[in-house]
C-alpha cells in the first residue's frame, strides 16, 4: 500500500511517501481504509527527534476511515462497512490502573503514529476498542481532525476545568488544534469565551465558526490581562486555558478572578518559569495540568460528536503524497485547526 | 476593663496591658466574657508592621466565652449564658459577593482582631451570627485554639483538597497550628497521615493526634524520596503545605500522578520555580487555600459539637503575658496553638 514514514530524524522531507506492505489484522483487531488523518505537534517532535535505527514508522497519530476486515476473536459490535475514527492511545486493560480504572496512566499504552503505525497511509490494523462510528453526514477529513485535539481539549475543559455555563472562559492561541477544540466545547456548554491570537484573520476566525464573544490579538495587546480585566467588568475570568507555557504563565494567572481555574496542556514556548506562591494561595486559583486521558472521557465525547453536538475543524487538507507541506504549514503556524491528509 | 492592645508597632513589648473602656452592643451584636483567645502567625506581621485606622486596637483573632448581653433586635436563637466561639471574619450580607453565596469574597469583610477590636481583653462584642455553640465538656481555652487555624485546615482539606479515606496526604510543618488541626481533619476522614517538623518532640506530638507517618526534616536530605518511600513508590494524593518556597519543589516531587497541593502560607517565602511540563504531564493539580465561606465554618463546627475535632493547646498564658506569648511563637517552640487566658 501507499503510506508515508520516516526513518531518520530530520525536517519535513523526512516524511517518506513510498510503498509498505500492507498490516494484517492481529486477534481482537479491525482494519481500516484509511480516508483521512490529521497532524499533531507530536508528528513534527517524533519527525525531529526520530527514531534512528529502528526501522520505518507509518506517521499520523489519528485515522478515520471505513472498517474493511474486523478479527475474528474480536469482542465488538461494529462491522464491516462502519465508518469510523480512531481513539490514538491503545490500553493495555490487564495492568493494574486499567484495571482500577485509571486506564490513563496504564503502564503500557501504546499511540498510534508513534509506537505503532498511523494512519498517513491507505491501510491500518488496530484493536477494535479503539474504533468510535461517526455520524452518516461526516466527511472522513472532518472526522480526522477530531480525536486528538478533541480528547486532550476535553480532558481539560470538561475533566479537569468542569466548565460551567456561567463561566467566562480564556482560550490562549485559538487557531492551534487543541484550542480550537476547547473553545468549540466551552462554547457547547454555554460559556462565555474570550481568545488570544496572533493574527486578525484567526480572530474572525474564531467570531464566525466558533461564536467567541471577543479576540484579542497579543501582538497588539501587550497585557492580555489588562484586556480580560475591561471585558469582565474588572472581575477576570473564572477559566484560562491554555497550550502556550511560560511566555504567557504570569501573565494568565492575573487573568483569573478570585477561585479562578487555569489548566494547561502545552508548553509551545518553554516550561521554565517562576511563580508567586502568594497569588495561589491568597486568590485563591487552581491550577491544573491536562494529563492523561481515559477511555471513558473519549467515549463521552463521541457521544457529543454523534449528537451533532461537535464537530472537526479543518484548516486545510492535502494529499497522501504532501505530507510534507503539510509539516510545513505546520511549523509556520499560519493555519486554523487541524491539517489534515487525504488517502 | 483590661486589655492587650497595640499602639505602635514594635517588638513583643509593644503589646500592652492596660484599661480601655468596656465594649457597648450595638444592634445585632451580642457581648462575651472572654476566657480564652488564641495567638495567630498574622498577630506577628501586625505587631511589627503596625496596622492601619484605628489606635489603640485590641489583638487577638481567636476568641471564646460566655455571653452576657444581646442586643435586643438580634435575629438570633443563642441566648444569654451559652458558651460560643467566634468566626474571625465579619460579612456584610448585602454586596454582590455574599448576595451571590460567595461570602467569602464579601467586599466589606472584617477580622476581629485586624480591623476590630479582638480577644485578649475581658470583653469582646460581635455580630450575633459570628457566634457558635461549643461542646459543655470542652474547656474555653481549647475552644479559643479553633476557630481561624480549623477553619484555613478546613478550607485546604475538606473544602480545596477534598481529602478522601483512600488518600495518602503529605502535612508539611506539624507543629504550626493549621498543620496540626489539618492532621486532625485527614484523620477523621479516614487518610493516612505523613508529617513533617524540624524536632522529634513535634513529631511525637503529632502521632499523638493521628500522624501515621513522621519525617524529621533536618535528619531528612531529601523529602521526597522518603515519601515515596513510605508510599510504595507512588507518591502521596494531597500535600498541605504553609511553608512555601523552601519546599516547593519537593512539595511537588512527593505528588503522585493527578496529585493535589494546597498551600496556604509561604512562611518561608512566596517566588518560587515551577517546571510547568510535570504540572501539565503529570499533571498535577496546585490549589490556594483562598477565603472561607460561613458555610464551612458552621460544618466545622458540626465536628466539633460531635466531639470529631478538639482543639490543640500548646501552651496558655494569663492576659499579663502577652509579649512572652509572642516570644514563644516567634521561637517556633510549641505544638498547636498559644491562648490567652483572661
Amino acid at each position: 500500500m501507499k503510506a508515508v514514514y520516516s526513518e531518520e530524524p530530520g525536517g519535513p522531507e523526512m516524511m517518506i511517501y513510498g510503498d509498505r506492505p500492507d498490516p494484517e489484522v492481529g486477534p481482537g483487531e479491525l482494519m481500516l481504509r484509511v480516508y483521512g488523518s490529521a497532524l499533531n505537534r507530536g508528528d513534527i517532535e517524533r519527525r525531529n527527534q526520530g527514531r534512528s535505527g529502528r526501522g520505518p514508522r507509518i506517521g499520523g497519530m489519528e485515522a478515520a476511515g471505513e472498517i474493511v476486515a474486523i478479527s475474528p476473536e474480536a469482542d465488538t459490535a461494529l462491522e464491516v462497512g462502519d465508518r469510523v475514527l480512531l481513539e490514538n492511545r491503545i490500553k493495555c486493560w490487564g495492568c493494574e490502573n486499567c484495571k482500577n480504572g485509571r486506564d490513563q496512566n496504564c503502564t503500557s499504552q501504546k499511540r498510534i503514529g508513534i509506537d505503532l503505525d498511523g494512519g498517513h497511509a491507505e491501510y491500518i490494523a488496530v484493536p477494535a476498542d479503539c474504533a468510535f462510528k461517526i455520524p452518516d453526514s461526516m466527511s472522513f477529513t472532518e472526522a480526522a481532525a477530531i480525536s486528538q485535539g478533541g480528547h486532550t481539549a476535553w480532558q481539560c475543559m470538561i475533566v479537569q476545568g468542569q466548565v460551567k455555563p456561567w463561566d467566562d472562559v480564556l482560550v490562549h492561541a485559538a487557531g492551534s488544534g487543541v484550542a480550537s477544540m476547547g473553545i468549540q466545547i466551552a462554547r457547547m456548554v454555554g460559556a462565555r469565551v474570550f481568545v488570544t491570537a496572533g493574527s486578525d484573520w484567526k480572530l474572525e476566525r474564531a467570531k464566525e465558526l466558533l461564536g467567541v464573544a471577543e479576540g484579542i490579538n497579543y501582538h497588539e495587546t501587550p497585557k492580555v490581562s489588562e484586556r480580560i480585566m475591561e471585558l469582565t467588568d474588572g472581575k477576570g475570568v473564572d477559566m484560562v486555558f491554555d497550550v502556550v507555557g511560560a511566555d504567557v504563565w504570569e501573565d494568565s494567572l492575573l487573568c483569573l478572578k478570585p477561585g479562578g481555574r487555569m489548566v494547561i496542556t502545552g508548553t509551545t514556548s518553554g516550561s521554565r518559569t517562576s511563580m508567586n506562591l502568594s497569588v495561589l494561595q491568597g486568590r485563591p486559583l487552581h491550577l491544573m495540568g491536562s494529563g492523561g486521558r481515559t477511555h471513558h472521557s473519549f467515549a463521552d465525547m463521541m457521544k457529543c460528536v454523534n449528537n451533532g453536538e461537535l464537530g472537526g475543524i479543518v484548516g486545510q487538507t492535502f494529499p497522501l503524497e504532501n505530507v510534507s507541506e503539510a509539516h510545513r504549514v505546520m511549523e509556520s503556524r499560519e493555519f486554523f485547526g487541524k491539517l489534515v491528509i487525504e488517502s | 476593663m483590661k486589655a492587650v492592645y497595640l499602639q505602635e508597632p514594635g517588638g513583643p513589648e509593644a503589646m500592652v496591658y492596660g484599661d480601655l473602656p468596656d465594649p457597648e452592643v450595638a444592634p445585632g451584636e451580642v457581648m462575651l466574657r472572654v476566657h480564652g483567645s488564641a495567638l495567630n502567625r498574622a498577630d506577628m506581621g501586625m505587631r511589627s508592621r503596625g496596622r492601619s485606622g484605628q489606635s489603640p486596637r485590641i489583638m487577638g483573632m481567636d476568641v471564646a466565652g460566655e455571653i452576657v448581653s444581646i442586643s435586643p433586635g438580634a435575629n438570633t436563637a443563642l441566648q444569654v449564658g451559652d458558651r460560643v466561639l467566634l468566626e474571625n471574619r465579619t460579612k456584610c450580607h448585602v454586596c454582590e459577593y455574599c448576595v451571590d453565596g460567595n461570602d467569602q469574597y464579601c467586599i466589606a469583610q472584617k477580622r476581629i482582631g485586624v480591623d476590630l477590636d479582638g480577644g485578649h481583653a475581658e470583653y469582646i462584642t460581635a455580630p450575633a451570627i459570628n457566634a457558635f455553640q461549643i461542646p459543655d465538656s470542652m474547656s474555653y481555652a481549647e475552644a479559643a485554639a479553633i476557630p481561624l487555624a480549623g477553619h484555613t485546615a478546613w478550607q485546604c482539606m475538606v473544602v480545596q483538597g477534598q481529602v478522601k479515606p483512600w488518600d495518602d496526604v503529605l502535612i508539611q510543618a506539624a507543629g504550626s497550628g493549621v498543620a496540626s488541626m489539618a492532621i486532625q481533619i485527614a484523620k477523621m476522614v479516614g487518610a493516612r497521615v505523613i508529617t513533617t517538623a524540624g524536632s522529634d518532640w513535634k513529631l511525637e506530638e503529632a502521632r499523638k493526634w493521628g500522624a501515621d507517618e513522621v519525617i524529621n526534616y533536618r535528619e531528612t536530605d531529601n523529602i521526597s524520596e522518603r515519601v515515596k518511600e513510605l508510599t510504595g513508590g507512588e507518591g502521596v494524593d494531597l500535600v498541605f503545605d504553609v511553608v512555601g518556597a523552601d519546599v516547593w519543589e519537593q512539595n511537588l516531587l512527593s505528588l503522585k500522578s493527578g496529585g493535589r497541593l494546597v498551600i496556604t502560607g509561604v512562611t518561608s517565602g512566596a517566588r518560587a520555580d515551577i517546571n510547568l511540563s510535570i504540572l501539565q504531564g503529570r499533571p498535577l493539580h496546585l490549589m490556594g487555600s483562598g477565603g472561607r465561606t460561613r458555610r464551612s465554618f458552621g460544618d466545622l463546627m458540626k465536628c466539633v459539637n460531635n466531639g470529631e475535632l478538639k482543639g490543640i493547646v500548646g501552651q496558655s498564658f494569663p492576659l499579663t503575658d502577652v509579649p512572652e506569648a509572642h516570644r514563644v511563637m516567634e521561637s517556633r517552640e510549641f505544638f498547636g496553638k498559644l491562648v490567652i487566658e483572661s
